[in-house]
């Protein structure tokens, strides 16, 4: 399956765009033809995530028509504000 | 690491040069490494879409709006740049594990060979022997592997292409990994992937694995000899394809017999014109 090796980059990608806050969720949209399947993500992400600053973060997977495959959004907490 | 096929864990693509017997290069001293630090090409919009509070936390949603395979497709640009540059025709060569994809370059090689100036980029999970056999054929090789990986990618490729340093104006055959499924998704800088299935396969086989035939300019049906001892149409094989792929091309083939070859090589010539003539109208 090819979902591990996107996964790892969908986590790259996340953790450094998160510049070491806390990632709490990751929204994806996967195209019906990508040719993707988001329970292969699902099952990689768990495991890939581990150790990362996207770990414990809750996935949401949106499918979408087309062929792209994209990181839509991605939740962070943030220091309180002074 | 995914059960089903262990892919990838610790991954790293192996490229191995494959020389004559006696351990001789073929003479040349050009490597060129296509590959440099490349810039972060996704969009970063830090747009604020307000605060979320949850329990514990304040949280902020940031919008990435990256495409996951930015990456890999960067790198395809590139190697397809490359490509562009050295006036040379890539093609991907696609199939199930079996179907006869180093065979037709064995066949391709030691007839046209040299009229194409062929070199091959070789894909496997272990071993050289794919490489060893297009060697053997008369063509210069490197053998990639990618241990647990099923599919190529571009960065494997660029790679490979660093070793091989083909000639100017010749052609590159990447064949990959035998997988119907994966090799769909990770463009590798090739001018048109072609995807090859042997009459001893289903002939629905391209309604089975849409991705892939989609993705297809070629459809070659190969072992056109065994006709007789299966079940195979070729006819319905190629409305299948078209179906999901109205603009295929289908060609059918005997590497054995030689049947149908004629037609294969005459693709090949008429892809490099094509290349050529879409290079300049890009100027």
């Amino acid at each position: 399956m090819h979902e591990l090796s996107i996964t790892r980059n969908i986590v790259a990608v996340v953790s450094e765009a998160a510049e070491g806050k806390r990632v709490v969720r990751v929204v994806l949209e996967v195209g019906k033809q990508a040719g993707v399947m988001p329970d292969a993500i699902r099952f990689c992400f768990e495991v890939v995530s581990d150790g990362t600053a996207v770990q414990g973060a809750a996935l949401s997977i949106i499918e979408v028509d087309g062929a792209d495959l994209r990181i839509k959004t991605m939740e962070v907490e943030v220091s309180p504000c002074v | 690491m995914c059960v089903t096929c262990g892919c990838g864990e610790g991954a790293e693509a192996t490229v191995v040069r494959i020389h004559h017997h006696h351990g001789h290069d073929d003479g040349h001293g050009h490597h060129h490494d296509p590959r440099h630090a490349h810039p972060h090409d996704h969009d970063h919009e830090h747009a604020h879409h307000g605060h979320g509070h949850d329990a514990t936390r304040p949280t902020e949603v940031i919008a990435l709006e990256a495409r996951v395979l930015a990456k890999n497709d960067a790198l395809a640009a590139r190697n397809r740049a490359w490509f562009a540059g050295r006036e040379t025709l890539a093609l991907n060569l696609v199939s199930s594990p079996g179907a006869g994809k180093t065979s037709l370059l064995e066949r391709t090689i030691r007839d046209v060979g040299e009229e194409l100036a062929i070199s091959v980029v070789e894909g496997d999970q272990a071993t050289s022997n794919d490489g060893a056999r297009i060697r053997a054929a008369g063509a210069p090789v490197v053998q990639l592997n990618t241990g647990t990986g099923c599919h190529l990618e571009a960065d494997m490729v660029a790679k490979a292409l660093g070793e091989l340093a083909p000639p100017l104006g010749g052609v590159v055959m990447i064949e990959n990994v035998g997988n119907l499924v994966c090799p769909a998704l990770f463009d590798l800088g090739e001018r048109a992937k072609v995807a090859i299935l042997s009459v001893a396969e289903g002939d629905d086989k391209p309604e089975k694995y849409p991705h892939m035939f989609r993705a297809a300019r070629l459809l070659v049906l190969s072992k056109i000899d065994l006709l007789p001892h299966v079940d195979f149409d070729v006819d319905r094989a190629a409305a299948h394809a078209r179906a999901v792929n109205p603009s295929i091309t289908v060609l059918r083939l005997s590497v054995r017999t030689g049947e149908g070859l004629a037609g294969w090589y005459d693709w090949l010539r008429a892809q490099r014109v094509a290349s050529r003539a879409d290079r300049l109208a890009d100027l």
